[in-house]
């Protein structure tokens, strides 16, 4: 079969692709073709593109290294409609048709970029130049243009399609990773009967059998992992979780799961899963080599090379090499020969391997050159040769090639090991860090472990399987291990890395463009505790987090300072192990969903009659605007309403909270600065409570409504707050008094009649009860029907003015509204909202718990001092309002201000200051422009500002200055007379 | 105004709707729900284990905490379960307080699970019914779930404050197909 033109790369034969279903796709521009089952990756290697991205600092060419999510060097740009996705790692890009990526940085193009000058003049970039270069004559004059030059990807500034979602999962064990070890494991759980949840990172399971020749029980490797997955999804209790990686392992222990649509639709998902038993079986990463020039376009691990060949049916190149210290990269070239390529050679840094390996290589054709390595790379657009030289120097020549697979040992994947806080250990056979212990929650299992070869990680997955069953109650029934026919070389033996500092420069991280040099300059520098060398040199950060370089990264540096690899150490493995999306992290939380709003029984009422809401962590009626009005002209016809007729006010946001019981009396006088046992039932008081610091925390209502029946009426956004705030008490510092607290505040709807015509309105709804000043004064409180309804009357004000607040069942709210509604109409009702209420309370001076204090205001400074020393008994805060501080002179009391100007504006904000260079000595925190007395008017605090009643003070506001003068806190009938009729 | 609009909290939010479906799955809100807490102690027979529901006919009482129940009638009439209790028992009509949405179909403990933390699928492989008290798409709610019904699949009540079932009802909406999606299996491998 002749090869694909589109595809020259392409085996004509082969692979796990479907041949069959073409894939069309652009990359920069360029149109190319692949096949579904392709990767991004896989499919530019068939298109005969080797160089795909420029690195992140230095704009070096860089072509595709890994075969999976460790990848660091092939970052594309996948675009979607009107939107785009950066840092996807082509190795991760599932081929889609339609798919358009574009490489991320390179300008004006990815193979001719004039960002190239920066490579050029390397040396003026070291490893942290940032921190001492740049520095005149600011960071930020240059920081610009350095994050222009480099960065990895832009993010899309307006909303894409992507859809994101979350989702809660329980099972007995989750397996992370379908390969030999995580299959086998998931069989012995799930026969024992326990539910598992199998989740793998790539779309199908396999893990390395989909990129090896392998036989097991007579069957290719891929297809007995098929054959089992199969087994397990038939199995009642067991849950596949394909393109899914675990990304973090938290207390619990919780695992988050990222799952990525495979379709290009971009739709993540956050699993959430809290398992029983947690068994890792990830694998290894392939880690490179150190060589001069070793991040040119062309040079791929070995095992990516061989999954390129394998599972894709793609030749990473014409002209293949090896270059290696280990038995696995062998398999490589024998893969090749197997596909019928010829490989040019295979440099082993080993003085000696097996005799057996050497002849099969040899009877193929391949060169071997053992106690070689690369002393130079060559190539300008990728690479193109390479100069061979024996360990002690000698140069063997150049050897043309234009893939170089490389390998110098494995990396288990011990991150989410390390995540749940296991410890690890460096294994001098494998020259690698395993996990060292044991977690009570968490096991490992194949090569993740530390185990090798396929025969062994598949009996290693069983044994943990059944240890995990047993664990947790369950006996796994014994089963028989598949037959092993063939099995690809493993590496068993790795020797000790060999770091060679020369002229050329080594990478040992490739996304970072961190080199040996760099890691040199830090030790110099004495950067050599692990932590600081890899915040030094970057080395392990960004979207790979090292996984290709990391263990290089720490051998060097163990070589640079003479110390062994355990004693180096490696960096903490934090979470999350491979990049989450952001939009997946939030899930449902944003946009509508971001804050739980909360609607009023009457909402849809209040949107008939016209109201303007507003988003007060309950969406209320702010002002109900009439034509052609603005919002100003709204609010001030409310308020004189409310002054001269009526106006009813939807209150049922605020806090009712029921305390019954024996005790209830008691518990109360401890809560609030002012007496509460002396409180008569069917009366009520205003009173305030604060916390064990004596700072004002709420104040409100207190209701007796019978001898052991208090309702406290609390700010509406202190409810919760305040609700929990009494059972702390309740339950854990006074568990000895009995008596119960219940939050009814969504019981009951709730609206204010206000103005003088209150209680005319009120007697045309047919009371059952008595509301003349002698049968209901002020602050007192009757039950019985209203309307017909049952319901809740409590003779309290907010505004100043006759005012009823009636309560019935939420459900019959907008039949009492619309009756208040209907029988006002003839008295001039009008609704009044937010805005209108908060200015009648500042005309009264009525304290805003919140707007009008802060964490340091105490019941003495908003004038409560001689109530909080007159009350006999104990209360919270009170031991704290006695302490010099409480009681110093220069404490910022609530004071009422008015403009010596009388056109002058109020603000909120506005500092008082005795001039310039004096220090604020309070702020306005209430202002506002009064219907009633037609001036502005506002509150505040100031440093003694009681005893400056009269004075006129400066104030400060965004660079004007003008003077107030400073009154009592009630502009608005300080005698109370009209509330009081 | 029907009766139905007059007694939904959701209609007097200001939805238009008060059921939906989708593959798998059916939200509807059950208006006229007596709920009544019980404080303090109960009636001898009464569940003591939180999360434990006692089911007569219509009615049922869930523990939710260990000095707290909440009686769920269908009717007003509680005369029948009130006069069990003790003297000093607390009782407290919470009928306006709770919106009650239920939600049936093999897609409902996906639902749930999208916006909770608690175990849904693997409820209907406990025999009786039984009740919790969780955090459900940022706000508090409790969840009753009813033994499994023929005609409707798994059948889950969740009650929530009345000014916050706009609120989570809109969640269910945004939710709900990837909901169906879950129970249908289309997120998991298949061979």
């Amino acid at each position: 079969m002749k090869p694909d033109q589109r595809q020259p790369r392409r085996l004509p034969a082969g692979g796990l692709i479907d041949r069959g279903r073409p894939v069309a796709f652009r990359f920069n521009g360029r149109e190319c073709q692949g096949h579904r089952g392709d990767t991004l990756a896989s499919a530019l290697l068939a298109n005969g593109l080797q160089r795909v991205a420029r690195s992140y600092k230095l704009h070096r060419p860089r072509g595709i290294f890994s075969a999976g999510e460790e990848e660091p060097c092939a970052l594309v740009e996948v675009r979607t409609a009107g939107s785009w996705t950066p840092n996807c790692r082509a190795t991760l890009v599932h081929l889609f048709e339609g798919l358009d990526a574009r490489s991320q940085l390179g300008w004006p193009s990815v193979d001719f970029d004039l960002g190239r000058w920066v490579d050029l003049s390397h040396p003026l970039w070291p490893a942290g130049f940032y921190n001492k270069t740049f520095k005149w004559p600011r960071w930020r004059t240059w920081e610009p243009w350095l994050r222009r030059m480099a960065g990895l990807g832009r993010a899309p500034l307006q909303a894409g399609p992507e859809r994101y979602e979350q989702v809660h999962a329980h099972c007995d064990v989750l397996v992370c990773g379908a390969g030999p070890a995580g299959l086998a494991a998931a069989l012995a759980a799930a026969s024992a009967g326990l539910q598992v949840m199998l989740v793998e990172q790539d779309p199908r399971p396999g893990g390395t059998l989909l990129g090896e020749h392998s036989c097991l029980d007579d069957m290719p490797g891929a297809e007995w992992a098929m054959h089992i997955a199969a087994m397990l999804h038939a199995q009642h209790g067991v849950r596949i979780l394909t393109g899914t990686t675990l990304a973090a392992v938290h207390d619990g222990p919780v695992v988050t799961l990222a799952q990525a649509s495979a379709d290009g639709t971009r739709h993540d998902c956050l699993w959430i899963v809290r398992p029983r038993r947690i068994l890792l079986a990830g694998g290894a990463t392939e880690q490179g080599l150190l060589f001069p020039g070793n991040d040119r376009p062309g040079i791929m691990l070995a095992s990516a090379a061989r999954t390129y060949l394998n599972r894709y049916a793609v030749a990473g190149g014409t002209t293949p090499a090896v270059a290696c210290n280990n038995d696995a990269a062998w398999q490589t070239a024998f893969d090749f020969i197997q596909a019928g390529w010829a490989v040019a050679f295979i440099a082993d840094a080993r003085p000696q391997v097996d005799p057996e390996l050497e002849r099969r290589a040899r009877a193929a054709g391949i060169e071997v050159l053992c106690d070689s390595r690369i002393a130079r790379t060559l190539g300008a657009a990728g690479l193109r040769a390479v100069e061979l030289a024996r360990n002690d120097g000698r140069k063997l020549g150049q050897r043309r090639c234009d893939l170089l697979a490389v390998s110098g040992g494995w990396a288990p994947r011990v991150h989410a090991w390390c995540h749940a806080r296991g410890s690890l250990r460096f294994d001098q056979t494998l020259q690698c860090f395993l996990p060292a212990g044991e977690l009570p929650e968490l096991a490992m299992a194949g090569s993740a472990a530390g185990v090798v070869g396929l025969a062994e990680t598949l009996a290693d997955g069983t044994r943990v399987g059944v240890a995990l069953a047993l664990q947790l109650g369950k006996v796994a029934p014994a089963t028989r291990q598949p037959l092993v026919a063939r099995e690809p070389l493993v590496a068993r033996r790795i020797p000790a890395t060999d770091v060679r500092a020369g002229k050329r420069r080594q990478w040992i991280d490739l996304m970072h463009d961190v080199t040996l040099d760099d890691a040199a300059l830090a030790v110099r520098e004495g950067f050599t505790e692990v932590e600081h060398f890899k915040r030094f040199t970057t080395t392990g950060m960004a979207a790979d987090q090292g996984k290709t370089g990391n263990l290089n990264a720490f051998l060097a540096l163990g070589s640079l300072t003479g110390r062994l690899p355990q004693e180096v150490g490696t960096t903490t493995f934090r979470p999350p192990y491979t990049p989450v999306s952001l939009g997946a992290v939030a899930g449902p939380v944003h946009g509508e969903g971001y804050v739980p709003r909360r609607y009023l029984p009457a909402h849809r009422l209040h949107h008939a009659w016209g109201a303007v809401m507003a988003d007060y962590s309950w969406q209320r009626p702010d002002y109900y605007p009439q034509r052609g009005e603005t919002p100003a002209e709204s609010v001030c016809r409310e308020v004189l309403c409310v002054r001269h007729a009526v106006g009813v006010f939807d209150n049922s946001p605020i806090g009712k909270i029921e305390v019954h019981g024996p005790d209830a009396a008691r518990f109360l006088d401890r809560i609030y600065v002012n007496d509460v046992i002396g409180i008569a039932p069917g009366r009520a008081r205003y009173g305030l409570m604060l916390n064990e610091n004596g700072v004002l925390i709420d104040d409100g209502i207190c209701t007796r409504l019978g001898q052991e029946h208090f309702l406290l009426n609390t700010s509406s956004a202190h409810v919760a707050l305040i609700s929990n705030w009494l059972e702390r008490w309740a339950q854990c510092e006074w568990p000895e008094l009995d008596l119960v607290i219940d939050d009814v505040t969504n019981q009951w709807a709730c609206y204010t009649v206000a103005g003088p015509q209150a209680r005319q309105l009120l007697h045309s709804l047919r009371p059952s009860f008595g509301i003349a000043a002698n049968e209901l004064p002020h602050m007192a409180w009757t039950s019985g029907r209203l309307a017909d309804l049952p319901a809740r009357i409590a003779r309290v004000s907010f505004s100043g003015e006759l005012s009823f607040e009636v309560s019935v069942p939420a459900g019959h709210g907008v039949e009492l509204l619309s009756a208040i509604a209907g029988h006002g109409a003839v008295l001039g009702l009008e609704p009044y909202g937010i805005e209108a209420l908060m200015l009648l309370r500042l005309e009264k001076g009525y304290l805003h718990v919140g707007t009008d204090t802060d964490g340091a205001t105490s019941s003495d400074d908003v004038g409560w001092g001689a109530v909080a020393r007159r009350k006999s008994g104990d209360f919270i805060g009170r031991r704290s309002l006695e302490r010099p501080a409480n009681r110093a002179n220069g404490r910022r009391q609530l004071v009422g201000v008015e403009p010596v100007a009388p056109q002058q504006q109020l603000r909120i904000g506005g500092h008082f200051s005795a001039g310039k260079g004096h220090g604020t000595q309070g702020w306005i925190t209430s202002a506002g422009f009064s219907p009633s007395l037609q001036r502005w008017i506002g509150l505040g605090v100031l440093s003694d500002g009681r005893a400056r009643t009269g004075q006129t003070v400066g104030v400060y506001d965004h660079g004007h200055s003008y003077q107030v003068r400073v009154t009592s806190p009630c502009f608005y009938d300080p005698e109370g007379h009209r509330l009081h009729v | 105004m029907s009766d139905r609009q007059q007694n939904s909290v959701l209609w007097q939010s200001g939805l238009a709707a008060h059921e939906f479906v989708a593959p798998g799955l059916r939200v509807e809100e059950v208006p006229g729900r007596g709920l009544h807490t019980v404080r303090r102690m109960a009636a001898p027979e009464w569940p003591v284990r939180v999360g434990e529901v006692l089911s007569q006919k219509d009615s049922s009482v869930l523990c939710l905490r260990p000095d707290e129940w909440m009686l769920v009638t269908t009717g007003t009439s509680t005369t029948g379960w009130l006069s069990q209790l003790p003297t000093g028992a607390v009782h407290i009509d919470r009928s306006q307080a709770y919106a009650v949405l239920r939600l049936s179909g093999m897609a409902a403990p996906w639902l749930l699970a999208k916006l909770s933390a608690l175990d849904y699928p693997s409820a209907a492989s406990r025999p009786a019914p039984h009740c919790a008290q969780t955090r459900m798409g940022q706000v508090r709610a409790i969840v009753h779930f009813h033994q499994a019904v023929p005609e409707d699949g798994l059948l889950f009540d969740v009650m929530v404050e009345r000014s916050l079932a706009r609120y989570l009802w809109e969640r269910f909406l945004e939710a709900a197909p990837h909901a169906s999606r879950l129970a249908a299996g289309d997120e998991a491998w298949s061979a």
